[in-house]
């Protein structure tokens, strides 16, 4: 497997080194789009373990991470759940949006994730203790609110944590042009747009341009879209529904691109 | 009005008939008004700054001040509207350069209009220079409007005055060739060599502190000394000093209440660069008993005197002695108001404080108010006084005035009742319960499998519909200051928000969850009012009458309002807290809690009850609230509604989704 392409920004790839030679949970927080998926991939090749990916909801719970029994012809099989094979093979997990998850996933992952290291099968009644080995990745959006949900404070307290911003706009431009194909010259002229909508953000007025907005952008234009028709659907059509908020960053973007 | 007064006006108003109507139709036709765009270019010059920036219709071409850009009233230079429309977004690009770039006026250079031309001059090259590192496809648009602009201005054949060389210089800055003028080397050498040294120090960019020099040298140069005005640029538009912030003390007030507008109201002219006077007593005293117009000999000429208000309510015969007039001085004064001349300034002044007698009320609380600008709190600033409404005055009027307003949303009761009803449906089907109506098949797999494996069995195997337990409270405040009096679409806010509340009330009356009202408005820090309608245990029908006793008044001072509520929320148990604000959004009241002052304390405020997570929204109905709600609230968490009438509908939505 190759390494996926990710441009580090501050310390986040010593932190998790350090993190993973310690045996310490990682929680990231950040907006949508700005490369924490793409982080955890990336280090998880580092290290040279299997990624396990859940794409957490609100019906996601803990017999949903651990595995459950199957009736198969007259048989029953039991099945391991995503948590229970990252603990097995030693792998990686990474459980994405978890404050979206169902309540009862803070008991399973508070023994695995304090000194025990430890999960219970009580189906089975089997304890795995994880390997040096398995490492836990959750990550949230802290500003993203559409239910009323938030972890507790005994939870985020079992993890380090580290928080994800959009690039610097250099940063960005390199990494939008490396991943859409465009030229640097329009990376900037699209990061620069970016920064422009992150001031409405700031203001309350958008959710935020992130960089894989862009970096779609950047794809359209690589495949013959025009700068603008591009920016419209790949990056301002996404962000809102407010008629006039729309022409006014369309009338943005036609200053800039 | 007497004969010869008749006389003039009729004289006066047939002049401007006449004048009026010169403007061809052609004009008229490709024009862009600001009014039609202007929420559109706020937004632009938002995005484009990060700052809040306001727009204001400018007197002339206007520039910027502070936070608010001043733009003309109406584009038309250009071939249509859409080119028009994209001219007023390169002045709002325009303007916004230049404000970063900090190009501003110093208050001397303020005395000369043509020291003002020439620092606005000069500081063009740097700002376009700017402008177009950071948006580069201004520099098409500058390609395009720079000839028309150029095509507009007046000829200028020599070099003789110093307006003929301040127009040869912004024509060159417009894009017209230096060499034009090179004939006027020998006649006018003195006039040539200024405007090449000008031009050159502009485009060398160190052209703001050139303009001294320039200026000194510009009377020299010339052979006439006959100053001309010169058009300044449109696009470009002109310096401004920066606002000046003044602290003030406010008189001693007996009475706010007294102030508060009534009457007619009438708009007036847009004025920028407002001044605050301040008056004491002892000059209002003293006024001159009897001033007549006679004495100056024009309206130009009339500086003003101070005379204590008569109180009586003649504007609509005054308003175009008004219009022609330049008002620029603001005083605050205690007097009451008969007639309201609205025009749009903006008075970002340093708080003020009034000392007023403190009624005594055991029902008193003390809040904090933050100061944006100091970072800081100022502890135990304001004076909630918590009253309720008086329940006999209420009855028979109120109980008629709920029933038809349930009567007249009907509908809505019962559409609201039954998507109540759908989504406890939905929710209480709950399953792995130990007995119930259906069996729940995930189970019964899963004891099945358990079984097999020889575990012990789980036997909770049904689907059940239970009612399900729902911790939610929720606040719902109502802005009841004089602004809710306002019509927005033949529908009186007031009126419309009570008819919600009515509504909510009575639906969630037949159900479990805990809901508390209250209404709000102060008069100053001292006075803040928090009307309690409805308390979260109160039964619901003699609240209904309640509602019908609301009446606009005071002021919108939401800051303590909302540390009130929090305080109520905080002392209920359940484990998610709501807090509904239904409000222009707009914070004022009388002692300057306004501008940036009121959006940084409500901000706070709203911080705050995140930090005892108390879940904050609010809904308004007045279009600008766009404005301002969003930085007050954050995005998501509130909703700008386009009619007053969707208020009911989108209260009840919002309420469903959010205790969903």
């Amino acid at each position: 497997m190759t390494r996926p392409y990710y441009r580090p920004i501050h310390h986040e790839v010593e932190v998790f080194q350090h993190a993973y030679g310690n045996q310490l949970a990682l929680m990231l927080k950040g907006p949508t789009g700005c490369g924490k998926s793409r982080f955890v991939e990336a280090m998880a090749a580092d290290v040279g373990r299997p990624l396990l990916t859940v794409a957490c909801h609100d019906d996601t719970s803990a017999t949903d991470l651990l595995g459950r029994y199957l009736v198969e012809g007259g048989d029953t099989v039991w099945q391991d759940g995503p948590l229970t094979r990252a603990v097995r093979e030693g792998a990686m997990l990474y459980l994405d949006e978890v404050t979206e998850a169902r309540e009862d996933i803070v008991v399973v992952l508070h023994s695995l994730t304090d000194h025990r290291r430890q999960i219970f099968l009580d189906r089975r009644n089997e304890t795995l203790t994880a390997p040096p080995e398995f490492m836990l990745v959750i990550s949230f959006n802290p500003g993203y609110q559409r239910s009323l949900k938030e972890l507790k404070p005994s939870t985020r307290q079992r993890f380090v944590g580290m928080s994800f911003h959009y690039p610097a706009p250099p940063i960005e431009a390199e990494i939008v042009a490396h991943e859409s194909g465009v030229d640097m010259a329009m990376a900037r002229r699209l990061v620069t747009f970016a920064s422009k909508v992150r001031h409405l953000q700031e203001l309350g007025l958008a959710a935020s341009a992130s960089t894989r907005l862009l970096i779609h952008a950047g794809q359209l234009m690589r495949a013959g879209m025009s700068p603008r028709a591009a920016c419209h659907v790949g990056v301002i059509e996404p962000l809102t529904d407010d008629s006039e908020t729309i022409t006014a960053l369309q009338d943005t973007a036609a200053l800039i691109l | 009005m007497s004969l010869d007064e008749a006389l003039f006006t009729l004289a006066l108003r047939l002049k401007r008939a006449v004048w009026r109507d010169r403007a061809p139709a052609a004009e008229l036709a490709r024009e862009v008004r600001l009014a039609e765009i202007r929420a559109h270019l706020t937004l632009v010059a938002r995005a484009l700054s990060g700052a809040p920036l306001g727009i204001q219709e400018a007197e002339h071409v206007g520039g910027f001040a502070g936070d608010v850009l001043y733009l003309p009233r109406a584009m038309s230079f250009a071939e249509d509207p859409e080119a028009n429309a994209l001219a007023y977004l390169y002045r709002v690009a325009y303007t916004v350069t230049s404000r970063q770039l900090g190009c501003v006026l110093s208050a001397e250079s303020t005395q000369a209009a043509e020291l003002t031309t020439l620092h606005t001059l000069l500081a063009v090259p740097p700002t376009i220079e700017a402008l177009e590192a950071e948006l580069p496809m201004t520099r098409e648009l500058r390609q395009r409007f720079f000839p028309l602009l150029l095509h507009c201005r007046p000829p200028c054949l020599t070099l003789h005055t110093p307006g003929a060389l301040l127009e040869a210089f912004t024509q060159v800055l417009l894009g017209r060739n230096l060499e034009v003028w090179h004939d006027q080397e020998r006649e006018h050498t003195a006039g040539w060599e200024w405007l090449q040294r000008s031009v050159t120090s502009a485009r060398q960019g160190h052209g703001i502190a050139a303009a001294r020099a320039l200026y000194a040298s510009l009377r020299r140069s010339a052979v006439l000394k006959d100053a001309a005005p010169v058009a300044p640029v449109i696009l470009w538009g002109q310096l401004m000093p920066v606002p000046p912030r003044q602290a003030s003390k406010e008189p001693g007030d007996t009475g706010p209440q007294a102030s508060l507008p009534t009457g007619t109201e009438q708009h007036g002219k847009a004025k920028e660069q407002v001044r605050r006077v301040e008056l004491n007593q002892q000059d209002i005293d003293n006024d001159v008993l009897v001033h007549t117009f006679e004495k100056v000999a024009t309206a130009e000429e009339f500086c003003g005197v101070i005379r204590t208000p008569d109180g009586a309510d003649e504007l609509a015969q005054h308003i175009e002695a008004l219009d022609e007039l330049d008002l620029r001085d603001v005083v605050r004064s205690h007097t009451q108001t008969r007639s309201l001349y609205r025009a749009d300034v903006t008075l970002d002044g340093t708080v003020g404080d009034i000392a007023s007698a403190e009624t005594s009320d055991t029902t008193r609380f003390l809040y904090d108010e933050w100061d944006g600008k100091a970072r800081q709190y100022k502890k135990a600033w304001c004076s909630v006084y918590v009253t309720r409404p008086t329940r006999r005055a209420a009855s028979s009027h109120g109980s008629a005035y709920a029933a038809a307003a349930l009567h007249k949303h009907a509908r809505h009761v019962r559409d609201l009742r039954m998507a109540f009803d759908r989504l406890r449906a939905v929710r209480v089907l709950k399953n792995c319960q130990p007995n119930g109506a259906e069996v729940d098949i995930d189970a019964l797999i899963d004891r099945y499998a358990t079984v097999r494996s020889g575990h012990q069995p789980d036997d909770k195997l049904y689907l059940a519909r239970r009612r399900q337990r729902r911790d939610l409270v929720t606040w719902l405040l109502l802005d009841i200051s004089s602004s809710t009096d306002s019509w927005i679409k033949g529908h009186r806010v007031l009126d419309v928000a009570r008819e919600s509340l009515l509504v909510l009330g009575e639906v969630l009356s037949s159900y479990p969850d805990q809901i508390g009202m209250s209404g709000f408005y102060s008069h100053t820090r001292r006075d803040c009012r928090f009307i309690i309608l409805k308390d979260f245990t109160e039964p619901w029908l003699p609240c209904k009458a309640v509602l019908a006793s609301l009446e606009p008044t005071g002021y919108t001072r939401i800051g303590p309002a909302i540390r009130h509520a929090i305080h109520l929320l905080q002392q209920q148990k359940a484990p998610q807290k709501l807090l509904l604000l239904i409000s222009d959004g707009k914070p004022t009241d009388y002692d300057r809690y306004e501008g940036r002052y009121g959006i940084a304390d409500v901000r706070q405020a709203i911080r705050e009850a995140g930090q005892v997570r108390i879940h904050t929204y609010a809904l308004a109905v007045d279009v600008q609230a766009k404005l301002y709600l969003p930085e007050m609230f954050g995005a998501g968490n509130y909703q700008i509604l386009p009619h007053p009438s969707h208020l009911v509908e989108s209260l009840a939505q919002l309420y469903t989704r959010l205790s969903s």
